[in-house]
């Protein structure tokens, strides 16, 4: 009987092709932006954690600024800089930090040439913590070792932009360039889809003591970075800023003397951000849902007017009210569910598709892997389904009121 | 078979009580063929949709097939209605989206009975009306005549014991009209009950007895 229930309630379904046809586009077109939006959070969502991994889980980034209030006979206008004995103090000091990253960097451009190709850069001496914070991605080859380090070797790492102007389309690992005259082996290509290196771009890494060595004798820093370890709520806060205002002498008040990066903050105030957007999406999903829902309420009303004397026609052969009913709200809960389920897959079929077009593009504009939720977008549809059936019910039970006599005589 | 007594029945239009059926008595035995003949308006096809179960009435009694139909639902009158009568309507009541053979299966589909048999006795009922070969057509396809088979087919496809036709030629031609009246009759040989409207004394002549009715009361 069942079988014949949904039967009966396909062939009325076929019998008006067009109004239900528009109607579950209505609901497909629900369900299929909902998913779109959705995924499309989640693939901003993603780009920018993407971001995020340029830098390691809980780094903290320290700028020298100038001190603005007088403190302890010091006069304000002073240029806060960190040299090797303060961050060996650091290290030692707090068991909270790991590992201490430094990067410095050349003022001004320098010339580098690979036999007649030329390209002014901009030079950065680094440690070998530096690359393990920023997490920096390499194209090709690889960061400095131990051995690099140990014997002064003049090796370097090179950003997109010197790739293309001095090696073109070949590779430029293990070639010699000549930077302000000086000879460099290149070990490692910069990765190009990645913010870091698309800021990097025009940059020449290479070790620190090579740096101190040939251009640079100050081993003076205008900013490093940590890792911290796990167990370091309120570090920042109670431990570290006090310390660096007594070590450097300054105000603990005076906000221009050091500027403080923490990556941890910063993904809070991302992830905050994303809520917001997120409510929005969803805000404007439900309310397509909504508009889908009210399209079948709509159909279903109208649809059960037009169709009174039919309904008078089936009570004079024997249908029971709760026959009527049955068939009529199998009638809403199959068109709601087909065209749901239409909705979805194409919402599926287009999130896979931009996927794959994602993963061709080069410039992915902050958006990574649209991502579906299964959970939410099966709410949604029982949701549909269950909004059919009301839909249904509401113009059946007035269906189902009717006198036969009344039903027959109805003009339509 | 049907047993009517002291039937009342009004119809309440713009705060005006219109009183349709006055006291209505009438009984008709198993296998008979009555016309009720009357003007319009004389409450003739008031009495037909009472009869029927397809409207109540305000006092009285009505037994069918010894079944007291006063105290029935909605749901029970359905059911009696699926299992005891059939139905032909004057203007046809003909589902205009179904092919011919869907609208005969319609009645048997409201029986619970399975698919296979429901195509197998909608052929059969109309092949009986002589409409074998139309059985995929939309009922817009057809001619008032063919309408009306249909319609006859998908009254006597549950093997009811009553029908009820509701002036059955009020729609046709005099031809087509004396063709669907040989129809009927043919059905009122398979010991049938036939409960007829008709202004027309030549159709009704076709029944066994004449009743008229005349500002809701039986004048004779």
């Amino acid at each position: 009987m069942f079988l014949s229930f949904i039967q009966e309630a396909m062939e009325n379904l076929f019998t008006h092709k067009a109004r239900n046809i528009t109607t579950g586009l209505g609901v497909s077109w629900g369900l299929f932006i909902l998913i779109l939006l959705l995924g499309g959070g989640e693939g901003l969502y993603n780009g920018i954690q993407n971001i995020f991994s340029g830098y390691a889980q809980n780094t903290v980034w320290v700028y020298g600024g100038e001190t603005s209030k007088v403190y302890k006979g010091k006069v304000e206008g002073e240029r806060i800089d960190f040299d090797p004995i303060f961050l060996d103090n650091v290290q030692k000091k707090f068991k909270e930090i790991d590992q201490i990253a430094l990067d410095i960097k050349y003022q001004g451009h320098l010339r580098t040439t690979y036999y007649r190709n030329e390209v002014q850069s901009v030079l950065k001496g680094v440690n070998n913590a530096f690359f393990e914070l920023k997490k920096v991605p390499l194209k090709n080859g690889r960061h400095f070792n131990l051995l690099d380090l140990k014997e002064h070797r003049n090796v370097c790492i090179i950003g997109q932009h010197q790739q293309e102007v001095l090696f073109h389309k070949e590779s430029a690992l293990e070639k010699t360039i000549y930077i302000d005259n000086i000879p460099f082996t290149i070990v490692g290509e910069l990765e190009n889809n990645h913010l870091f290196s698309q800021s990097e771009n025009r940059s020449i890494f290479i070790p620190l003591d090579s740096y101190h060595h040939h251009f640079e004798k100050n081993e003076t820093y205008s900013s490093f970075g940590f890792v911290l370890n796990e167990k370091t709520n309120e570090f920042i806060k109670k431990k570290f800023k006090p310390f660096l205002s007594e070590s450097l002498g300054f105000d603990p008040k005076d906000n221009s003397a050091i500027y403080l990066l923490e990556a941890k903050e910063q993904k809070k105030s991302f992830d905050s951000l994303f809520n917001y957007i997120n409510g929005f999406l969803w805000s404007v999903g439900i309310c397509l849902l909504l508009s889908g829902m009210i399209s079948i309420s709509n159909m279903m009303v109208m649809g059960i007017k037009e169709r009174t004397k039919e309904l008078g026609i089936r009570k004079a052969l024997g249908a029971t009210p709760k026959e009527l009913l049955i068939m009529i709200i199998t009638e809403s809960t199959i068109l709601t569910f087909i065209s749901g389920a239409f909705g979805i897959l194409l919402g599926v079929f287009s999130i896979e598709l931009i996927n794959y077009l994602l993963r061709t593009l080069e410039d992915k504009m902050f958006i990574e892997q649209l991502e579906i939720n299964i959970l939410v977008i099966f709410t949604a549809f029982i949701l549909l389904i269950f909004s059919g059936i009301i839909a249904g019910l509401i113009p059946a039970k007035k269906a189902m009121n009717l006198t036969v006599v009344y039903a027959l005589n109805e003009e339509n | 078979m049907i047993q009517i007594s002291n039937i009342y029945k009004s119809y309440l239009t713009n705060n005006t009580t219109t009183n349709v059926l006055k006291n209505v008595s009438l009984n008709v035995q198993k296998g008979e063929f009555i016309a009720l003949m009357g003007s319009s308006g004389s409450g003739k096809s008031t009495l037909l949709n009472l009869i029927g179960l397809l409207d109540y009435f305000d006092k009285g009694e009505l037994i069918i097939n010894k079944q007291v139909c006063n105290s029935l639902n909605e749901t029970e009158r359905a059911l009696f209605r699926n299992k005891n009568m059939g139905f032909v309507f004057q203007s046809f009541h003909l589902i205009p989206t179904k092919s011919v053979i869907k609208n005969v299966e319609l009645a048997l589909y409201y029986k619970r009975i399975p698919q296979k048999e429901r195509s197998k006795l909608a052929i059969e009922a109309l092949q009986k009306v002589g409409l074998g070969d139309k059985l995929n057509q939309k009922p817009n396809e057809l001619s008032g005549g063919q309408k009306q088979r249909v319609a006859i087919a998908r009254a006597i496809v549950t093997n009811p014991s009553i029908l009820f036709a509701d002036e059955p030629t009020g729609a046709l031609d005099s031809k087509t009209s004396h063709e669907i009246m040989q129809l009927i009759k043919e059905i009122h040989q398979m010991e049938k009950t036939i409960v007829m409207i008709t202004h027309d004394v030549e159709i009704a002549n076709f029944a066994d007895k004449i009743i008229h009715i005349k500002d809701g009361q039986i004048v004779s």
